[in-house]
């Protein structure tokens, strides 16, 4: 019986190894390698390389700009993810049968998710753009004048959180929408027989039904949310004032963008939002997942 | 002994042949492959690539070039790693104020043996161009082109505003005056295209007495009360003579300015050739003077060799710049491109003399100063310092506590550096 667990153990092991192998290489080492070079003095020309300690860590307390792109990037975080999944939450409630519409109108709230995030915020900026889009054209046909939302300081975050949403709830849409239609019917025929109305099926059958999907994507979107770059690089490139800048979009700028191209310092930026994403992920799969499921 | 003195002969004879032959084989240039990486994103890298292929065809060194081209940021990425890994290109085409980085981390090769090696006369061509590939008396470039920024005028709107289209303005007040003239709100045309990315902002500035930066890096200059006066000069020209739209990006401008939404603009020459293509009626100017003169910021390329290049390398390299620098390959570009003419004897030339657009912008190319070439924190001055600062401004937000923020960043940047 030991001998046949052992082989059983054995025969796992060997299927785990491509994926182990995949992300020691893709993720693994590179974040060993963040870690190590967040620990150095560092640029992007590799000349003069020394031990920093945890001098660019220390360094870090001090910059006023960390501090704004991470209260960025939990604004944008906080405010977009909720967005997403309650406007898929929204949709669901009108799309749980699996009829040919529903079936239509599912994938096309998906087609902007197979987007890239690169066509997409250009083609929003150009339809947002004041002075020459397709959006203020229209406005002013009656009479509106709108700002220039992505170089308005109060604007230009809500813009791309929005766009964002735009772009990304059909994902979320499509993996409640599964989840939704493997609710079983008899819990629904049960709660008709008490007399509930469409809405009350709604929050206390299907709700509580996919409960753990719904953990599922918000884990999944928040983690997302605070890697966001690609919308902001290209709508806002951080700005008007630093109001848009992330961390990613920090990291990028001071290893890449912007001499001295400071390695050492942005691995170690990198590194701190690691750990909070690290701290997120490991609360919210201790508290989504583990009420009363199998999983965590 | 007849025989020996014929096998004697022989051999004499087959050696000879055999040095003629090797002589021959000698003469057989080997093929060389080169690569260079660029950013000419725009339409000026079509034209780019038929000089290229021009070249390909044309060498007798038997020297193939092969480019790639790629954003701004990728090739800023790409590069250092690139060539530090020795995965690099050949050599490279990149703006002038890389070039000083790029030296000092030992990423390109000195090439000052160019002149020498090609036969090419140095002072064939505009010293202040030549010296910007220069760090002391090292050369590490050669020249590929040369700008400033002008002031674009629509010649259509200035008629239809009941101004001059042949007289664009010359002093900061008639640019207002023009400016406030042909803005038109209702139609959505504006007198004057002021973004908050792109460096125009210090022409302003210098304009009236102003300044940003020691040309050596190491004194901030930006918080002083000339400067305070030019912002809150473009902050009324916006604000509330609206002028100009609010929160303009370059790139918003160049569409505008295309579109005809804007009487005017200050770019540099890469928006001729649109231009051109798309009829608009234009005029290209000298920046307009302010009190303390009238001043542009250079700008410009060159081709600099890679660290690392093998002396096949380094010959094919100088002969494809000895090609760029000929006079045909100069004049094909600015002819098609509209950057200014630097090289004396293409000046001459007869096509030259007659294309009013590309007189315009030579006769306005002599008001250049140095904006920030030498200095390794020349991105982050653009990037952390001006750009917030004239994002705050245009915005409408106080004049004297913007700059003064600008000014702390900056104190933080010359101090790190």
């Amino acid at each position: 019986m030991k001998k046949r667990t052992s082989k059983n153990q054995n025969t796992a092991y060997l299927f785990l190894m491509p994926s182990f192998i995949v992300l020691t290489i893709f993720v693994f080492v590179p974040l060993a390698g963040a870690a190590g070079i967040s620990l150095m003095n560092i640029d992007i020309y590799m000349n003069d390389i020394s031990f920093a300690g945890i001098g660019n860590y220390t360094r870090m307390l001090g910059d006023s700009r960390v501090w704004n792109a991470t209260w960025n990037t939990v604004c944008f975080a906080l405010i977009e993810v909720p967005l997403q999944i309650l406007l898929a939450l929204l949709l669901l409630m009108f799309m749980t049968k699996n009829s040919r519409f529903h079936k239509l109108l599912r994938t096309t709230f998906y087609i902007p998710y197979v987007c890239s995030m690169t066509a997409v915020s250009i083609m929003w900026s150009m339809i947002l753009n004041k002075n020459y889009g397709v959006l203020s054209y229209l406005l002013s046909k009656i009479g509106i004048s709108m700002p220039n939302l992505l170089s308005s300081a109060v604007w230009a975050m809500p813009t791309v959180i929005l766009v964002t949403v735009w772009k990304n709830f059909g994902y979320t849409l499509t993996v409640l929408s599964a989840a939704g239609l493997g609710v079983s019917g008899s819990l629904y025929e049960a709660a008709e027989l008490d007399g509930a109305n469409g809405l009350q099926k709604f929050f206390y059958v299907t709700i509580p039904g996919i409960r753990e999907t719904i953990g599922f994507c918000v884990v999944t979107t928040l983690i997302m949310s605070l890697q966001v770059f690609d919308q902001i690089y290209v709508m806002t490139q951080g700005g008007p004032q630093n109001k848009t800048e992330t961390l990613v979009g920090y990291i990028y700028n001071r290893g890449f963008q912007t001499a001295p191209y400071d390695l050492g310092y942005a691995s170690a930026v990198a590194f701190y939002l690691f750990l909070i994403i690290a701290v997120i992920t490991f609360v919210m799969r201790k508290y989504t997942f583990n009420r009363g499921g199998d999983e965590g | 002994m007849k025989k020996r003195a014929a096998a004697i002969m022989m051999a004499m004879a087959m050696t000879a042949s055999m040095g003629n032959g090797m002589t021959v084989f000698a003469e057989e240039p080997e093929p060389v492959t080169i690569s260079f990486w660029c950013n000419f994103t725009g339409s000026d890298g079509d034209v780019l690539r038929e000089l290229v292929a021009d070249f390909n065809e044309t060498n007798e060194e038997g020297i193939t070039v092969e480019i790639d081209i790629m954003d701004s940021d990728t090739l800023q990425s790409k590069l250092p790693t690139a060539i530090s890994t020795g995965t690099g290109p050949s050599f490279i085409l990149m703006g002038i104020e890389y070039l000083e980085q790029y030296a000092a981390n030992g990423l390109i090769e000195d090439i000052s043996d160019f002149w020498e090696t090609t036969g090419i006369d140095e002072s064939g061509f505009y010293e202040n161009v030549v010296q910007k590939s220069y760090i002391g008396d090292t050369l590490y470039g050669v020249p590929m082109q040369y700008n400033l920024q002008y002031l674009y005028y629509n010649k259509d709107v200035f008629e239809a505003a009941g101004l001059d289209p042949e007289n664009p303005p010359a002093t900061l007040d008639e640019l207002k005056e023009a400016a406030i003239a042909c803005t038109d709100t209702s139609k959505n045309q504006y007198g004057l295209g002021i973004p908050y990315d792109y460096a125009a902002y210090v022409c302003w500035l210098w304009a009236n007495g102003g300044d940003v930066i020691s040309v050596d890096g190491t004194e901030n200059l930006l918080n002083s009360q000339e400067n305070i006066d030019t912002l809150t000069w473009l902050q009324d020209l916006v604000m509330n003579e609206g002028v100009s739209p609010e929160g303009l990006s370059a790139a918003d401008a160049d569409t505008m300015l295309q579109s005809g939404q804007l009487a005017m603009y200050t770019s540099g020459p890469w928006n001729i050739n649109g231009l051109t293509e798309l009829g608009v009626n234009f005029g290209v100017a000298a920046i307009p003077a302010g009190t303390d003169g009238a001043y542009s910021p250079e700008g410009g390329c060159s081709w600099m060799l890679t660290k690392g290049a093998d002396d096949a390398v380094r010959k094919a390299v100088y002969e494809f710049m000895a090609y760029w620098l000929s006079d045909s390959t100069l004049k094909e570009w600015s002819n098609r491109n509209g950057f200014p003419v630097w090289s004396y004897s293409v000046l001459e030339d007869e096509e030259i003399k007659n294309n009013e657009i590309l007189s315009s912008v030579s006769a306005a190319s002599e008001i250049g100063r140095d904006w920030h070439l030498g200095l390794s924190i020349g991105s982050q001055i653009d990037k952390d310092v001006m750009q917030p600062l004239m994002e705050s401004v245009l915005a409408g937000n106080d004049v004297a506590e913007s700059l003064q923020s600008a000014s702390d960043t900056l104190d933080g940047i010359i101090a790190n550096q």
